[in-house]
């Protein structure tokens, strides 16, 4: 344990490092400005999304996949709340107190410029006896304008009773799917933290103003207990509530923006072979869901792959090629050939929407169906099974596709 | 015959195939009109047919569904049907468009090269189509005892090739009405 030292900290920063009036009036609106203010951190443009969904929103759900740059945003956040909202007070809750310390508390390091130095108070770490919490303790970076950043020791085997009485303005719950699976931890999260968010604040109806909970953590499989709280906040956010926000990035969200090394955001920071390590140890629906941020539900494939790989061989088999009308299809003269037509029409409205597709199939009387048989089979009547069953056995397919989303084809 | 899906604005353009009138690649085209199979008041070629459980002729392909409540029940027959389908070998469709030779595409014109990729997207698509299950792996119905479909990715082609296969069991099952298509109607798929 470290001894304690007498410290003297002046409760004012020097003249030319303080906060102006004007300063506090555009960075409160601008937290990307303010991180590169304070702490000249150049944020990636999907990590300044990110950042200002937390900062104006007062219930984030962020379900972001892994290497998706949470954990710095997280710690922007709390710290441009400390700094720019007087007598703040924001809880900081890890998975386990040790990831905290590393992931979370080394920032305090890595990113102290003498603006963001100077607004700074004293900083409790090892030093436990000035800790309200008894052990494991609690960390706290306290601030000059009465804000403070605390960390404590979650304590979720015992349901975070030891928070009992904690009141804070902002909360963010790192890996809160993960603390939900631990012993006690979704008791401790629904019971104990949320409840904790009740502290006074400036206006409780202003975006900005107001309390608000970050919950980060990569997204699960349907099965889990949280599903049903991603589900709340879908809900939420379809009903156009301005309260709630969910969303989630991936580690392929990075941009082509220059980041602090000269180099780009995606190739500083996209590690492609890692990744491609994690996808093929991964299953699919796990790699879905911590590798790219998607909220999976308890599923089965409708089709398997060796259904289409059949398709393929009988392709082969045929020779099968895509046709694109009975003009330049080799037997679009065949008068016994029909083609039918399957249309799924949507609207393009965006990247992720479904857009509007046609599918033709093709159907040909089976190769073996000589005019013999055609003869012995009899003539052709509705009522013939027999002719229904020759199409329904060896149904000759090819197919031509047209898509609203080539340009080839509009 | 076509089959056109509801959603999406499908009952937007079934009135617009009911025009003598198309516009094709700029140029103002007389057309014999494309209408439902149950109509009677134009004449045309009678060969549409909507995904949806109150179309006369998915009435007759699935005599069931006239005591379905949702079209979720629709949909599991149809996807059921489908995958029968695939499963069974019934449907060939052409290799994917990484395993075609170079010298194989020599020669095609861009539509067919695009046609070959979305060939191959809807594979990939197909293989994207999810039931939900509960923890246990049994199926998750709907209130009409329908699978829940979902998929992770879009499911254009997928629907696309559903509906398709959909529209050529409807003609089987009368498969003798006498239709055609003149060939200079046949332009939408015209290429280049």
């Amino acid at each position: 344990m470290i001894p304690p030292v007498n410290i003297l900290i002046s409760t004012d920063p020097p003249k030319h490092l303080r906060i102006t009036q004007t300063m506090l009036e555009d960075l409160l609106w601008d937290p990307v400005m303010a991180a590169w203010v304070f702490f000249k951190i150049k944020l990636d443009a999907f990590q300044a999304v990110r950042l200002r969904i937390y900062w104006f929103t007062p219930d984030v759900e962020d379900h972001s996949g892994f290497t998706s740059g949470k954990t710095i945003v997280d710690w922007v956040w709390c710290n441009l709340s400390a700094v720019l909202l007087y007598d703040c007070h924001i809880g900081v809750i890890f998975q386990t107190f040790q990831i905290g310390k590393d992931n979370f508390w080394q920032y305090y390091k890595e990113f102290s410029t003498p603006l963001f130095r100077a607004q700074l108070g004293l900083m409790e770490e090892e030093v436990r006896e000035k800790s309200q919490f008894k052990e494991p303790g609690c960390w706290k970076q306290h601030f000059k304008n009465r804000s403070m950043v605390a960390m404590p020791a979650p304590g979720f085997l015992q349901e975070a009773r030891n928070l009992a009485g904690w009141r804070v303005n902002r909360l963010l719950i790192d890996e809160w799917t993960k603390i939900m699976m631990s012993a006690g931890g979704a008791e401790g999260i629904q019971k104990q933290l949320l409840g904790r968010v009740t502290r006074p604040c400036y206006n409780a109806n202003h975006p900005v103003w107001c309390n608000n909970v970050v919950r980060s953590a990569t997204a699960e499989l349907g099965n889990h207990p949280g599903f049903r709280v991603h589900r709340e906040y879908e809900r939420e956010v379809k009903r156009g509530n301005p309260d709630y926000w969910t969303f989630g990035f991936s580690y392929e969200n990075y941009s082509n923006l220059r980041c602090h090394t000269g180099k780009t955001f995606k190739d500083q920071y996209r590690d492609e072979k890692r990744l491609r390590t994690l996808k093929l140890s991964n299953t699919p629906e796990k790699f879905r869901a911590e590798g790219l941020g998607l909220w999976q539900k308890q599923s089965k494939g409708w089709y398997t792959s060796e259904m289409i790989e059949a398709g393929q061989a009988l392709g082969r088999q045929r020779k099968l090629e895509p046709i694109l009308s009975r003009a330049t299809d080799p037997l679009g003269k065949d008068p016994e050939v029909r083609y039918f037509l399957g249309v799924d029409p949507a609207p393009s409205q965006g990247q992720r929407s479904d857009e509007g597709a046609i599918m033709v199939l093709r159907a040909r009387p089976a190769p073996w169906r000589t005019p013999a048989i055609s003869r012995a089979i009899g003539p052709r009547t509705s009522s013939m099974p027999g002719r229904s069953r020759a199409w329904m056995r060896k149904p000759g397919a090819g197919c031509c596709t047209k898509s609203t989303r080539t340009s080839g084809f509009r | 015959m076509i089959v056109l899906d509801l959603g999406g604005g499908g009952q937007w353009i079934a009135p617009e195939l009911r025009k003598s009138k198309q516009l094709i690649r700029g140029i103002q085209v007389e057309t014999t009109p494309i209408v439902f199979r149950s109509s009677s008041t134009i004449e045309g070629h009678l060969i549409l047919c909507l995904f949806s459980r109150g179309d006369e002729d998915i009435k007759k392909l699935w005599p069931d569904l006239k005591h379905a409540h949702g079209d979720d029940v629709l949909k599991d027959a149809a996807n059921t049907m489908f995958q029968t389908a695939l499963s069974k070998g019934m449907i060939g469709l052409p290799i994917p468009h990484h395993e075609r030779a170079r010298e194989e595409m020599i020669g095609w014109v861009e539509e067919k090269v695009w046609a070959s990729k979305l060939l191959t997207l809807f594979g990939l698509q197909t293989l994207k189509v999810q039931a939900e299950t509960d923890e246990q792996g049994n199926w998750k119905l709907t209130k009409n005892n329908s699978r829940r479909f979902f998929s992770t990715d879009k499911d254009d082609f997928h629907d696309a090739g559903r509906n398709a296969y959909v529209a050529f069991r409807i003609w089987l099952l009368d498969c003798d009405a006498g239709w055609s298509v003149n060939e200079r109607d046949a332009a939408l798929c015209r290429s280049r």
